[in-house]
């Protein structure tokens, strides 16, 4: 056997019961992912994209079937076991960018390493490096409310990579953005990526983001029908024609 | 997080309520500031009391008529006292460790000086009176033995009657009639002030008790010289109590009292009175501090209202906060501390506001305040309590949130 892949996924179920009601909303999903790869989960509404992503992200348990996360059994770990993988392995950016109001950008980016216990002066040190890293150097006082939707995404995911996490997954992060800012975002999670050996994994309701991935996986009902491998576009160039075509 | 950054994080976030903050901690200030002041003002209080209680002198005893324990219910009754001159020559000569007896026979008597007149109580008492009282006069002296014995006709003023009859005028030598009976006054007192309960000492007028008997009372023939008390001292204090007994059992047998049967006067231990006045001060002062106490718990249920909203509403900043690798335990610790944060800043203000309010007191009606700084450590600490006990729940249900129900929530 080969070394061991960075996410393992052996016939994960999840069922949401409500009352009478039984959602399955996985039904059975067994996939491996190495180190490294971008994969891109598309799939019709409700498919459990979302579903997955939140097991793949420690933020929930799956019902039945196994989760290994580097190496950890993340699906059988208990609630704090869970809040430290969560907060070393792996970061999140979500569609509704969910960054905390009333707060400076700079204080976003440096709760997680504040939940990691990491000393005020390198806690900055590292937060200002991560915003100037996704080109927020001189917006790191302002509040969300006087950012723009693009520089919110940015300051998550900003956020997302301070703690230099070996998992990055985003769920729809170009879904509140418009096609221009949306390739933006893109353009950044792909350099992200390649500067680091970040594993990324992307949920999106647009080919248009699919393509930059180097994978894409397709689920319906809950369970993954499709899984081809593919030569990523890369989204800088993307954004170079749309400024030509402009 | 560290204890500094927990501190930081809960400051901030209040610091985003300001008003919120301020209004829902408003009953915590409240109670502690009340603790504070009453505390203060009771403590002076305490003060005062023990003060007037060593102004009493605490080897006194007052021998009063009547079986009732209330001071003075029977004054009125002063022809039907119990109590005699031969009572006080009794005491004087058969009990031990007595210093000062002052029989004083009260008669209500209308004061007149040229065309001025005003409404008095002769006391009419021996010279030992002003002993007792440790009381001296202004002007003048007191009359003499020869005077006391003989019955003459001269009084000693207390300083509201020189203020209402003698304005602007000298009254030493002057003759005032006391009814019908012309008085020559051979001495002022020094001014007395209120007494213990808010009446005039100086409305006053003293002379020799032979003389009050025959011109005033109208009882000069009668057998037994009545009189409406008899002031007692002990010639050293710790005799006071013994001396209450000895007296109680010698005017029973006196006025032949069976066993069974009540007595016809009463002695009261000044010392006594203070004690109870001083016990009835603590008695208030335990009172509304249990008072304050409650109140606290009142702006501790009021700090767990707000602080059960400010979890709901919360909710999505609890659910990031998780989802970035908060555990359970950071969030049960981001809402305590907001909790204790909030309370103890209360419990300062409160602190500061309860020494003002003492001050104000202070100055406006110049009574002794005691500021305990011990109070202050343990009203600060308390309220941090009141914040623990209940922040405890609201923050047991942020902490039990799932982090995803949390990121959801609108
Ligand atoms: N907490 C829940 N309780 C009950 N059912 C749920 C819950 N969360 C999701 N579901 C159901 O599970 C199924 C999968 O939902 P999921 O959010 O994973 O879909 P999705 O693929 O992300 O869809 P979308 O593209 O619209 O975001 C849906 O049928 C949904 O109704
Ligand atoms: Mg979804």
């Amino acid at each position: 056997m080969a070394a061991d892949p960075f996410l393992r996924l052996e016939d994960l179920t999840k069922t949401y019961s409500m009352g009478e009601i039984r959602v399955e909303a996985l039904r059975g999903v067994s996939l491996d992912v190495q180190r490294g790869e971008f994969v891109a989960l598309v799939g019709t509404s409700g498919s459990g994209k979302s579903t997955l992503m939140n097991i793949l992200g420690c933020l929930d348990r799956p019902t039945r079937g196994r989760y290994w996360l580097g190496g950890v059994d993340a699906g059988a770990a208990g609630d704090r076991a869970r809040a430290i993988l969560r907060n070393t392995r792996v970061g999140f950016v979500f569609q509704g960018f969910n960054l905390l109001p009333r707060t400076s950008a700079l204080e976003n980016v440096e709760l997680p390493l504040m939940y990691r216990r990491v000393g005020g002066r390198d806690r900055r040190r590292r937060a200002r490096l991560a915003l100037e890293q996704v080109g927020l150097a001189d917006r790191m006082d302002h509040p969300p409310s006087r950012l723009s939707g693009g520089q919110q995404q940015r300051v998550a995911i900003a956020r997302a990579i301070v703690s230099e996490p070996p998992l990055l997954l985003a769920d729809e992060p170009t879904g509140n953005l418009d096609t221009r800012t949306g390739l933006e975002v893109m353009a950044l999670l792909w350099e992200l990526k390649t500067r680091s050996d970040m594993t990324v994994v992307l949920v999106t309701h647009e080919p248009d983001i699919a393509r930059f991935a180097t994978r894409v996986l397709t689920m319906r009902d809950g369970r993954v029908v499709g899984d081809q491998a593919q030569a990523p576009e890369d989204p800088a160039r993307a954004l170079a024609l749309l400024g030509e075509a402009a | 997080m560290s204890a500094f950054l927990l501190l930081r994080e809960a400051l901030r976030a209040l610091a985003r309520q300001k008003l919120r903050s301020s209004l829902s901690t408003l009953g915590i200030v409240i109670s502690v500031a009340a603790v504070v002041a009453m505390q203060a003002v009771g403590a002076g209080a305490s003060a005062r009391i023990s003060e007037q209680m060593a102004g009493l002198g605490t080897n006194r005893l007052v021998v009063f008529p009547g079986s009732m324990r209330t001071f003075g219910a029977r004054t009125s009754a002063a022809l039907s006292s119990s109590l005699s001159e031969q009572d006080a020559d009794a005491i004087r000569t058969e009990v031990r460790g007595v210093r000062h007896v002052a029989p004083v026979l009260r008669v209500p008597t209308q004061v007149i000086a040229g065309n001025q007149n005003w409404p008095t109580t002769v006391h009419g008492t021996t010279l030992e009176y002003l002993a007792v009282q440790s009381w001296k006069t202004r002007e003048g002296t007191a009359w003499d033995s020869g005077a006391e014995a003989r019955g003459a006709k001269q009084c000693l003023l207390g300083q509201t009657i020189v203020d209402q009859l003698f304005i602007g005028k000298d009254p030493m030598g002057a003759v005032v009639r006391l009814g019908q009976v012309p008085c020559e006054v051979i001495g002022v007192l020094d001014r007395k002030g209120q007494g213990a309960r808010g009446e005039d000492q100086d409305d006053i007028v003293l002379m020799p008790l032979a003389a009050a008997r025959a011109r005033l009372s109208g009882e000069s023939r009668a057998r037994v010289k009545t009189v409406n008390l008899i002031y007692v001292t002990a010639a050293r204090p710790e005799d006071t109590s013994r001396l209450e007994r000895e007296i109680t059992v010698l005017l029973r047998q006196r006025h032949a009292i069976g066993a069974d049967d009540e007595d016809d006067f009463g002695v009261r231990n000044l010392a006594e009175i203070a004690q109870a006045a001083q016990s009835t001060a603590t008695t208030v002062k335990v009172l509304l501090l249990v008072i304050a106490l409650i109140s606290l718990v009142v702006g501790g249920i009021g700090i767990m209202n707000i602080m059960l909203v400010s979890v709901t509403e919360r909710t999505r900043e609890i659910g990031i906060r998780l989802a970035l690798g908060a555990t359970a335990t950071d969030v049960l610790l981001q809402f305590l501390v907001e909790a204790v944060v909030l309370t103890a800043i209360g419990g300062a203000i409160g602190v500061a506001l309860g020494a003002a309010a003492a001050r104000a007191v202070h100055s406006l009606m110049g009574w002794n305040t005691a500021l305990d700084p011990k109070v202050v450590v343990v009203a600060v600490c308390f309220s941090a309590l009141v914040g623990v006990v209940f922040g405890l729940l609201p923050s047991i249900r942020a902490a039990r949130l799932d982090p995803i129900e949390a990121l959801r929530h609108e």
